[in-house]
């Protein structure tokens, strides 16, 4: 169909909806309902597999719960399969224990490493550094774990373990060496932290990196020295994305399982000292399911253990949500 | 009397030789416009005088530009004084993701030269750019509530906070509606009196408005840096007869 030129000159271009008989586009339009479709049904699937996991832990949690009220399996320690006792708290504190250690290593160092990289190198270092902690983000949990029990338990052991004691433990039984072995909190929260530190650079490099220029630009233009720009675009426009990263570093940490398994000495105990050795949750399920699991309610325990893992690492993601929410709206 | 004067400077991007032994002196207290086609190195000139071109480790620099005598990228040059002294109003409007007041306090509070008069301070640069009735009443809004226009004459007025002697504008009206344009070229020509003020454009009619100095930029290179009178009336090189003519560009 050819435009129409109208008496004042106006070229009236065809539209495809107002030509008769002519819908080229038909084909089209379902080409991109399919589209839409799909991905309308694997978004929807992505999610509800969460749901199904979720609702599978439940049900086969369920046995355990109706024995058990949830407030005395989260606060009893006393962990005794063979007698029907199922306290999680060892675990619970186990976990969170390993994973402050982990977050109090890594948090500070990988922030700062990933303001350096945006904010300070010169594209050759960073394309160089880049790849590196790239590569020690895929490298497998066991290898940390291996290098760990090889470098790490020794120094915690006979260097560092010594010198906390000697000078904090006078302080507070917090930091006394109440366990020569060397596998224990401090060495599994050493290596945690080293296994998120690349992380947490990594996404606080991109939030960064992908403020606009002429920010830094109008900023600098001020008179500003590097880090006060620096703390500028940090403070206004990258405190959300920080704490995202930070998020997704203390779930990577709170459910790491095999290097924590290998360093944390696996002790039914409530860790009292960063020495102790502890348990955590995902250890607890990886060295016990398939085993004993004749023992009544065992299974159900170990996948109410599973759902709470799940259940907090969900529950910290949407808090972090709702605060990178906020933050975002204000700057 | 001369504000800065640049002295055989050359720049390149990566291999990219996009400044090429540039000389010009930019007139104390006057509009100097520069003026040429897209991709010309008029906007790399014009960064090369406060060494934004800094923040870019692709980009070599050799040569002077003087300020006060002082070739700003000499090794021992506080780059802070320098961009505090010669300030930059950018293309877009760029407001910092702060209230409006905070946008125009920014620069004063990190010199520490507010003397706990801050308040007054905005007042006076708000008023300067003309913006002071319209948000007087909304001073803690964010900055993104304003219009384009708006947010362009904050973005002067922060500029201004920080009392520079030289201010460059990067096609700053590029991006606005006409009246918004005609408002900012008004408060440009408002500042001569007391500021240098650099203007890149790529409009001749702007440069025609508002110049009284022109630099005619081609492919790296100053053809010609005039008065305005004899630049437009008499201009000296046949590039840039054509270019007024519109014959190239």
């Amino acid at each position: 169909m050819e435009a129409e030129i109208r008496r004042d000159g106006a070229v009236l271009t065809p539209r495809y909806d107002a030509a008769p008989g002519r819908r080229p586009g038909t084909a089209r339009v379902i080409k991109d309902h399919l589209a839409r479709t799909g991905m309308v049904v694997i978004s929807a699937a992505t999610c509800l597999l969460v749901v199904l996991i979720a609702g599978a832990l439940l049900i086969r949690s369920l046995p355990l719960l109706r024995t058990q009220s949830l407030g005395e399996l989260l606060t009893s320690s006393t962990w005794q399969p063979s007698h029907g006792a199922f306290g999680f708290a060892p675990f619970i504190a186990g976990s969170i224990a390993v994973t402050a250690v982990a977050m109090i290593v890594a948090v500070a160092p990988a922030i700062f490493t990933g303001i350096y990289l945006s904010e300070y190198t010169v594209a050759r270092t960073r394309t160089r550094l880049k790849p590196l902690l790239d590569l020690m983000v895929g490298i497998p949990s066991v290898v940390y774990g291996l290098w760990g029990i090889l470098f790490v338990v020794p120094l915690v052991r006979d260097h560092v373990g010594p010198w906390i004691d000697g000078t904090l433990g006078q302080v507070s039984p917090l930091f006394r060496q109440t366990n020569p072995s060397g596998y224990g909190l401090l060495s599994a929260g050493l290596v945690l932290g080293i296994m998120v530190f690349p992380l947490i650079v990594a996404v606080t490099e991109e939030v960064l990196r992908s403020v606009p220029h002429e920010m830094r630009e109008a900023v600098l233009c001020l008179g500003a020295t590097r880090w006060e720009t620096t703390l500028c675009v940090v403070r206004r426009r990258g405190m959300a994305g920080i704490l995202a990263a930070v998020v997704l570093g203390f779930s990577r940490a709170f459910g790491e399982t095999l290097a924590v398994m290998m360093l944390i000495g696996n002790s039914v105990q409530v860790p009292r000292s960063l020495f102790d050795s502890a348990y955590s949750l995902p250890a607890l399920i990886a060295n016990n399911y398939g085993e004993m699991m004749s023992l009544p309610n065992y299974e159900s325990a170990l996948m109410a253990a599973a759902l709470l893992l799940l259940a907090v690492v969900l529950l910290f993601n949407v808090a972090a949500r709702l605060v990178v929410n906020r933050l975002t709206a204000r700057s | 009397m001369t504000a800065l004067s640049v002295r055989n400077l050359n720049v390149w991007y990566g291999d990219k030789h996009t400044l090429n032994d540039v000389s010009v002196e930019i007139p104390l207290r006057r509009i100097t416009c520069i003026i040429g086609p897209s991709g010309c190195g008029k906007s790399t000139l014009l960064k090369a005088l406060n060494r934004l071109l800094d923040l870019n480790d692709q980009v070599k620099v050799s040569g002077q530009v003087r300020l006060d005598d002082i070739n700003i990228y000499d090794p021992g040059v506080d780059v802070t004084e320098v961009r505090t002294r010669v300030g930059l109003l950018a293309q877009k409007p760029f407001p910092l993701p702060m209230s409006i007041f905070d946008n125009v306090a920014y620069g004063p509070r990190i010199h520490g030269r507010h003397n706990g008069k801050i308040h007054a301070l905005v007042q006076e640069q708000l008023q300067a750019v003309g913006l002071w009735d319209e948000v007087a009443d909304r001073l803690k809004a964010p900055a993104t509530s304003l219009s384009v226009g708006q947010q362009q004459r904050l973005c002067l007025a922060r500029t201004l906070s920080v009392e520079p002697e030289i201010v460059l504008c990067d096609e700053s009206t590029a991006s606005l509606d006409p009246i918004s344009a005609r408002g900012i070229e008004g408060l440009l020509c408002a500042l001569k009196d007391k500021y240098t003020v650099v203007l890149v454009t790529h409009d001749i009619d702007q440069a025609r408005r508002l110049a009284d100095h022109v630099i005619f930029m081609w492919l790296g290179e100053v053809v010609e840096s005039a008065p305005a009178g004899q630049f437009f009336g008499q201009p000296k090189e046949e590039l840039t007869q054509a270019y007024l003519a519109r014959e190239i560009g």
